[in-house]
C-alpha cells in the first residue's frame, strides 16, 4: 500500500517536473546567498584578521563568547533589549490583530479602503524621517510640550528625550504607529478568507456583531496569530538598529542600548567582525531554541504551530 | 507545448539569476595597462597629468556616506577642468565606514580610495598590502605631486617606511608659517556682540570663570529675546576644550602622555559646567541634540555664547540674515591654576587620506590624478570662486565680482556649476590661509582674523603627535576603548546634572574607577607607547610647548 502510494508520488513529480522546477531559482538563490556564506561563521571561533582571511586566521576557541558574556554592560544591554521585546509584543502584537478585527467590520467602501490606506503610510516612511518627526514633536519647543504647558501639566517646556525611562514608551509607542496598519494586513488577508456563510448563519441564529468577532473571526484567524506570535517570540533579541540609533542620546543611553546597538558600536565599527559574529551566532542559537520551544508549547495547548 | 514552455522559463530564470550574479571589476591592472605601464617614460616637459591625457575611468571609493559627490564634466567646471587636463573620469561611489570593512576584507578596493587619515582602517589598508605606496608612485609617475615633506614624514608607515596616503587639511606648523598661512583653532568662545551691548557686558569680563558666568547670569536675568524666542545664555559640552583653556597639561614633565579624563583641569572643566547647569544658564537639551539642531539654534539667534567653533557654524548663518546679531570670540578662561591655556588646533593631522588600491587598473594615471589635485589651484579655486574665478592682487585671492554676484544670488546653483567636493577631500588649507583676501572680508571673517591672531597663534599644540593614539582596528584595546567611551557617554551628563559639586566630584571619581576597572589603565599605557613612538618619527624629545 505504502510502496504503491510511494510509486504514485514519484510518477506525480515526474509528469511535473517542469512546473516543480520552477522553484529552482529560488533554491539556487537560497543556496548562494544563505548557505554559502555560513562557512563565514568559523571566524566567531577565530582571530580574524583581513591579512590572513577567514582560513589563514588562529583559532581561538571560545574566546570571543567569553569576553561577551563577561562583559560588564551585558546585563544593562540585556535587560534594555527583553524590556523593550516585552514591551513590544505585549502592546504591538495585539494591536493590528485589533485594527484587522475592526477593519473587517467595516462595510466594503471607501471608507474601509481610506482608513487602510492611511493606517499603511507610516511604514513606508524610513526611520530616519520618521524618527525625526517624533523628536520634533518631542523637542522642549515641540507641539508635544507646547500641549502639557498649555494644559497645566506643566509649568515649564518638557525635554521628553531628556527622561532616560521615557525611551521604553518613546519606542515602543512610535513602533507601534508606524507599523500597525502595515503588520494588519496579513490578519485582514486571513479575515478575508473566512466563509461569509458561517457569517450569515450566526446572524440567524441571532449572534451580536461582538459574538460573531469573538466565536468566528477570531477562532479563524488563530492559526496565523500563533504562526506570527511564534516568529515574534523567535526574534526576541533583536530590536532593529536604525530606530534605536536614531532616538539615543547620552541622557537614554542606560535605557537605550540593547544588543543589537552594543555589538554595533563595540563590533561592527570598531572593525571586530569575530566577536560581532561571535554574538550573532549566540544570538541566533537562542532564537532557534526559544522558536523551537515555542512551536511545541504551542502545538501542545492549541495543537497549531509552524511546523 | 505546454511542458516545453514551462521549461523553457524554468531554464531563462534560473539562467537570468545566474549571469545576475557573475560580473563585477576586472581584477587588478589589465593586460593593456600593464604593457603601457612597462613601456612609461617620464617626459619632464610637460606636468605628469599631461603624461597620458587618452581618456579613462577610474573607480574611487569615499567612505563618508553623508558625503555628495558625482563627476559631471558636462555641467560643472571643476570636473570639466579635471577631464580636460587629465583625461580621467572619475566614478565616484559613497559609503558607509562598514562598506569599507567590507571592501578591505573581500580585497575590492577600487582604484582610488578616501577615508579618515587618523583611522585604524587607514593603517590595515597599509599594513594588508591593499595599497600601493605613493612615495614611488610619486617619484616614477609624479614627481610634481606637491606635498609637505613633513606629511610624507608624519605618514610614513611605521614597518616599511613607505608613505601612502595624500592627506587634505594637513598642517605642518613650521610649513604653514613659511608659506604665510595660520592655523586656526576650533576652542574659542564665543558670545553675541549685541546682546552684550544691549546689557553692557564687557568682553574683557569673560575671560575669568566668574566674569563668563556672571554674564551668562545677567542674559538670564534680564529675560533676553530674540525674534519673540528666550535666548539661552549657553550651550556646549565640551569639556576637554574648557579643560585646555584652563591651563590643562598632556605632557608630563617627564615627557609621558597624560590622560586628560583624569587632570585636574578636566574635573575643574566639569565642575564649571555643573554649574552653570544648576543655575539654569543652559538647556538639557545639550545632551539630546545633534550638532544640526545645535547650528539651527545658534542660526535662529536663540543662543548668547558657546564653546566650539564648528558646532557653532549657524552663527554665519545668523549674521547673514542679520548683520547686527554678530557672534564675536570674547578669548579664553583663565582657570584656578591660572596658568596660560594651550590649546587644540584644528586637527594638524589632517582628515581625509585618499589612497591608491593595490587594485588600481592604472596606477600611473591615478597617481598623476592626485598629483594634479594637489596643485594650488585645486585648493584655492574651490575657497574663491571656482576655476578662473578669483584674480590674484597683492598676494590676496580675491573673488571676481561676477562670481560673487553670482554665489550670492543662488549658493547651491554656484555650488553645483563651480565646486566640487573632491576638493575638499583633498585641500590643503595652507594655500587657502595664505591667500586669504583679508581686505575684504566681512566683519565675521575679520573678527575671526584678528580673534586667532591674539588668542590662537602662538598658544596651540601640534595634535596629531598626541592624538594618532588609537588602539589598531579589531584589536581588543580598540573594544576596551569603545566599551570606555560608551561609558562616559552614559556618566557625563549625569555628573553635569549632579545636585552639588560635591556630588559631581564623587560621581567623576567612580566613573573614573570604573574605567580603570574597565581597562583604561592598559589603554594609557598603549597609548603612551604610541606617543613616544610618534614623538621619536618627528624627531621630538618632548612634545608639549611647555615642556620644550
Amino acid at each position: 500500500m505504502k510502496q504503491a502510494k510511494t510509486i504514485r508520488g514519484h510518477r506525480k513529480v515526474r509528469e511535473q517536473l517542469a512546473l516543480q522546477s520552477m522553484i529552482l531559482p529560488a533554491l539556487i538563490v537560497l543556496f548562494i546567498f544563505a548557505y554559502m556564506p555560513m562557512y563565514g561563521i568559523i571566524i566567531a571561533f577565530k582571530d580574524f584578521n583581513i591579512r590572513d582571511g577567514i582560513w589563514g586566521s588562529a583559532w581561538v576557541g571560545l574566546k570571543y563568547f567569553r569576553e561577551f558574556l563577561k562583559d560588564p554592560n551585558l546585563w544593562n544591554v540585556m535587560r534594555n533589549t527583553l524590556v523593550l521585546n516585552v514591551l513590544g509584543t505585549l502592546v504591538c502584537f495585539p494591536a493590528p490583530i485589533l485594527l484587522a478585527l475592526l477593519i473587517n467590520e467595516l462595510p466594503n467602501g471607501r471608507f474601509k479602503k481610506v482608513s487602510q490606506t492611511v493606517s499603511y503610510l507610516p511604514h513606508f516612511l524610513s526611520w530616519v524621517i520618521f524618527a525625526g518627526l517624533v523628536l520634533e514633536i518631542l523637542r522642549p519647543s515641540g507641539i508635544l510640550s507646547d500641549l502639557c504647558v498649555a494644559l497645566g501639566l506643566s509649568g515649564q517646556p518638557v525635554n521628553f528625550m531628556a527622561h532616560g525611562s521615557w525611551f521604553y514608551i518613546i519606542f515602543v509607542l512610535s513602533s507601534l504607529i508606524k507599523g500597525l496598519g502595515y503588520g494588519s494586513i496579513i490578519y485582514v488577508a486571513a479575515l478575508a478568507g473566512v466563509d461569509q456563510e458561517i457569517y450569515e448563519a450566526a446572524r440567524v441564529d441571532g449572534c451580536t456583531r461582538m459574538q460573531r468577532i469573538l466565536h468566528i473571526s477570531l477562532p479563524c484567524i488563530m492559526g496565523t496569530v500563533v504562526v506570527m506570535l511564534i516568529l515574534q517570540i523567535g526574534s526576541i533579541l533583536n530590536t532593529g538598529i536604525e530606530q534605536i540609533l536614531m532616538y539615543q542620546n547620552a541622557m537614554n543611553l542606560p535605557f537605550s542600548e540593547t544588543l543589537d546597538t552594543y555589538v554595533y558600536k563595540v563590533g561592527i565599527a570598531q572593525g571586530r567582525m569575530s566577536y560581532s559574529t561571535a554574538v550573532s551566532l549566540l544570538k541566533s542559537v537562542i532564537s532557534v531554541i526559544l522558536l523551537v520551544v515555542a512551536n511545541t508549547f504551542s502545538k501542545k495547548v492549541t495543537d497549531k504551530g509552524l511546523f | 507545448m505546454k511542458k516545453a514552455l514551462a521549461w523553457l522559463m524554468a531554464a531563462v530564470m534560473a539562467a537570468a539569476l545566474l549571469t545576475g550574479c557573475g560580473g563585477g571589476a576586472g581584477g587588478p591592472q589589465s593586460g593593456d595597462a600593464q604593457a603601457a605601464l612597462a613601456n612609461f617614460t617620464y617626459d619632464p616637459s610637460k606636468p605628469s597629468w599631461q603624461q597620458d591625457t587618452s581618456p579613462i575611468e577610474l573607480e574611487w571609493f569615499v567612505a563618508y556616506d553623508w558625503e555628495d559627490l558625482n563627476f559631471d564634466p558636462e555641467n560643472n567646471t571643476f570636473d570639466e577642468y579635471v577631464y580636460t587636463n587629465t583625461g580621467v573620469t572619475i566614478k565616484f561611489t559613497i559609503g558607509s565606514q562598514e562598506k569599507l570593512s567590507v571592501l578591505m576584507a573581500t580585497d575590492s578596493l577600487p582604484d582610488i580610495v578616501t577615508y579618515d587619515a587618523a583611522s585604524s582602517e587607514r593603517l590595515s589598508m597599509e599594513d594588508s598590502g591593499l595599497l600601493l605606496p605613493l612615495d614611488e608612485l610619486a617619484e616614477k609617475y609624479a614627481p610634481d605631486m606637491q606635498v609637505p615633506e613633513a606629511q610624507k614624514k608624519w605618514y610614513a608607515n611605521e614597518k616599511d617606511g613607505h608613505w601612502y596616503a595624500l592627506v587634505g587639511y594637513f598642517y605642518d606648523l613650521e610649513d604653514t608659517y613659511a608659506r604665510g598661512g595660520y592655523v586656526e583653532s576650533h576652542n574659542m568662545n564665543f558670545a553675541r556682540k549685541d546682546i552684550m551691548e544691549q546689557l553692557g557686558i564687557d568682553p574683557a569680563s569673560m575671560t575669568t570663570k566668574e566674569g563668563f558666568i556672571a554674564a551668562l547670569q545677567k542674559v538670564k536675568d534680564e529675560g533676553v529675546t530674540y525674534n519673540g524666542q528666550t535666548v539661552i545664555p549657553f550651550i556646549g559640552d565640551e569639556v576637554e576644550y574648557l579643560a585646555e583653556q584652563f591651563g590643562m597639561d598632556r605632557e608630563s614633565p617627564d615627557g609621558r602622555l597624560l590622560n586628560p579624563k583624569r587632570q585636574p583641569e578636566y574635573l575643574e572643566a566639569l565642575l564649571f559646567l555643573n554649574e552653570i547647569y544648576s543655575k539654569g544658564l543652559t538647556t538639557d537639551e545639550i545632551f539630546t541634540m545633534d550638532t544640526t539642531l545645535r547650528r539651527q539654534l545658534v542660526s535662529s539667534g536663540a543662543v548668547f555664547a558657546g564653546t566650539r567653533q564648528n558646532y557653532l557654524n549657524g552663527k554665519d548663518t545668523l549674521f547673514y540674515a542679520d548683520q547686527d546679531a554678530l557672534m564675536v570670540g570674547v578669548g579664553l578662561m583663565t582657570g584656578d591654576s591660572g596658568r596660560e591655556a594651550i590649546i587644540s588646533p584644528s586637527p594638524t593631522g589632517g582628515w581625509a587620506a585618499t589612497m591608491i588600491s593595490a587594485n588600481c587598473k592604472n596606477p600611473q594615471r591615478a597617481a598623476a590624478l592626485l598629483s594634479f589635485m594637489t596643485q594650488p589651484e585645486i585648493s584655492l579655486s574651490f575657497y574663491y570662486g571656482g576655476i578662473d574665478g578669483y584674480d590674484i592682487v597683492d598676494g590676496q585671492a580675491v573673488i571676481k565680482p561676477e562670481r560673487e554676484a553670482e554665489r550670492t544670488a543662488d549658493t547651491t546653483a554656484f555650488n553645483a556649476k563651480y565646486r566640487s567636493n573632491v576638493q575638499d577631500l583633498v585641500c590643503d588649507f595652507v594655500w587657502v590661509k595664505a591667500y586669504e583676501p583679508t581686505d575684504s572680508l566681512d566683519a565675521l571673517g575679520q573678527d575671526l582674523i584678528a580673534y586667532t591672531e591674539k588668542w590662537v597663534n602662538g598658544h596651540i599644540f601640534d595634535d596629531k603627535i598626541f592624538t594618532d593614539t588609537a588602539p589598531e582596528a579589531g584589536s581588543d584595546l580598540a573594544a576596551i576603548s569603545a566599551q570606555i567611551n560608551a561609558y562616559w557617554g552614559q556618566q557625563f551628563p549625569m555628573i553635569v546634572m549632579a545636585q552639588t559639586p560635591e556630588e559631581a566630584t564623587r560621581l567623576y571619581n567612580d566613573t573614573i574607577a570604573q574605567m580603570d576597572s574597565m581597562g583604561m589603565v592598559e589603554l594609557d599605557a598603549y597609548q603612551d607607547e604610541r606617543f613616544q613612538a610618534n614623538k621619536e618619527k618627528m624627531g621630538l624629545e618632548f612634545a608639549w610647548p611647555r615642556n620644550q
